[in-house]
């Protein structure tokens, strides 16, 4: 894999990731904390109504929530380190072209039409960049 | 002209008979029910504990249907054990008020000063979809305990513990209790429930300080108006 190809900055300095990034985060945690919460309620739910003696609901359950709680520091940590790692990714691959993109405009704007739009083979935008170098070959060379 | 006016008040007074008998049905059958509790356990038949469930804690209390003197009661012989029957039912106790039930002591456990084993204790729950909300009253007969401490329970602040009975209570002779659970939850917790009763239970249990304790339950009646 050349150098142009390898990501190396997946925090850029575009408000586009930053949405993108606020978004997909969103999406991904906030479904994962409603289903399992939903989950561990209905499950405690369904295990006291089966006890239902409330010393025994209480000596019961008591042990395993506290368990519980453990597993959930200990695994909720990497796996939300996971999901924001993944989030990062996902709207790099979405912004990243975008400001790429962005900034090869600008300096053709600015009158360097040597220029060639050029994008990563997983960004999957190859078509649009050809079409824009099309175009820019039809541009006087200044 | 006039058969379709005369068909259409027909038709009128009819759905208001209708109406009004539906009201009356619904607007009186309570009063008329109300006095009869929502559920009434006799134990008269060997297998009366069959519509009741378990949950052990602690090994197997021995709840059994005895026969004595001609009466017929559930007898429970807690020796190191925890275990407690309860029977689910749906009720409001602002409407239906009262539960009632007979008990006696044969056989008050050993125990330390603190321990919460109990020889008989009567629950009334109020269960929360959250569990931890849960709230309940425990009615208790200890012989170490005052008359009328009420306590929350080691275990849970929503569990309140109520001593209806104490040691100066003579061992062997059956009583009968009544309470207002309604006016006693206001006095446990402060509040009116704002839930419904969910279930009743009792327990007989000995197993923190593996003694041994024999009671006996009869007639319990449950959800009723005065």
């Amino acid at each position: 894999m050349n150098n142009f190809q390898r990501r190396r900055q997946y925090l850029l300095k575009s408000p586009i990731q930053r949405r993108f990034l606020f978004h997909s985060t969103i999406m991904i945690l906030l479904p994962t904390a409603f289903v399992g919460s939903l989950l561990f309620f209905l499950i405690f739910y369904l295990l006291s109504d089966q006890i239902m003696i409330p010393e025994h609901v209480v000596a019961t359950l008591g042990p395993v929530i506290t368990k519980l709680k453990y597993i959930l520091i200990l695994g909720g940590i990497p796996l939300v380190a996971v999901l924001l790692g993944w989030a990062i990714i996902i709207s790099h691959r979405l912004a990243g072209p975008i400001y790429r993109l962005e900034q090869d405009l600008e300096k053709i704007a600015e009158g360097n039409h040597s220029v060639r739009v050029k994008f990563r083979k997983n960004d999957r935008l190859d078509p649009l960049a050809e079409k824009i170098n099309r175009v820019l070959e039809k541009l006087p060379k200044t | 002209m006039r058969n379709i006016k005369k068909a259409g008040q027909v038709v009128f007074l009819t759905m208001a008979l209708i109406l009004i008998g539906v009201s009356f049905v619904l607007c009186v059958r309570p009063a008329f029910s109300s006095s009869q509790p929502k559920k009434a356990f006799d134990f008269n038949d060997d297998n009366a504990l069959e519509e009741w469930n378990e949950h052990i804690l602690k090994n197997k209390v021995k709840y059994y249907i005895k026969k004595d003197q001609g009466e017929t009661f559930v007898q429970a012989e807690s020796k190191d054990a925890a275990s407690g029957l309860y029977y689910k039912l749906r009720f409001k106790a602002k409407t239906y008020p009262y539960v009632s039930w007979k008990w006696k002591i044969n056989q008050f456990p050993k125990k330390r000063k603190n321990v919460e084993d109990y020889a008989a204790r009567v629950y009334v729950i109020f269960p929360h979809i959250v569990f931890f909300k849960s709230k309940c009253i425990e009615y208790l007969w200890d012989d170490e305990l005052p008359k009328d401490t009420r306590k929350p329970s080691s275990m849970h602040k929503n569990i309140r513990q109520w001593v209806v009975r104490d040691g100066k209570t003579p061992a062997g002779k059956w009583i009968l209790e009544e309470r207002n659970i309604y006016k006693d939850y206001k006095q446990l917790f402060g509040t009116y429930p704002d839930k419904q009763v969910g279930a009743i239970a009792f327990m007989s249990d000995t197993d923190d300080d593996k003694g041994i304790a024999v009671a006996s339950y009869d007639e319990i009646r449950v959800g009723y108006k005065k």
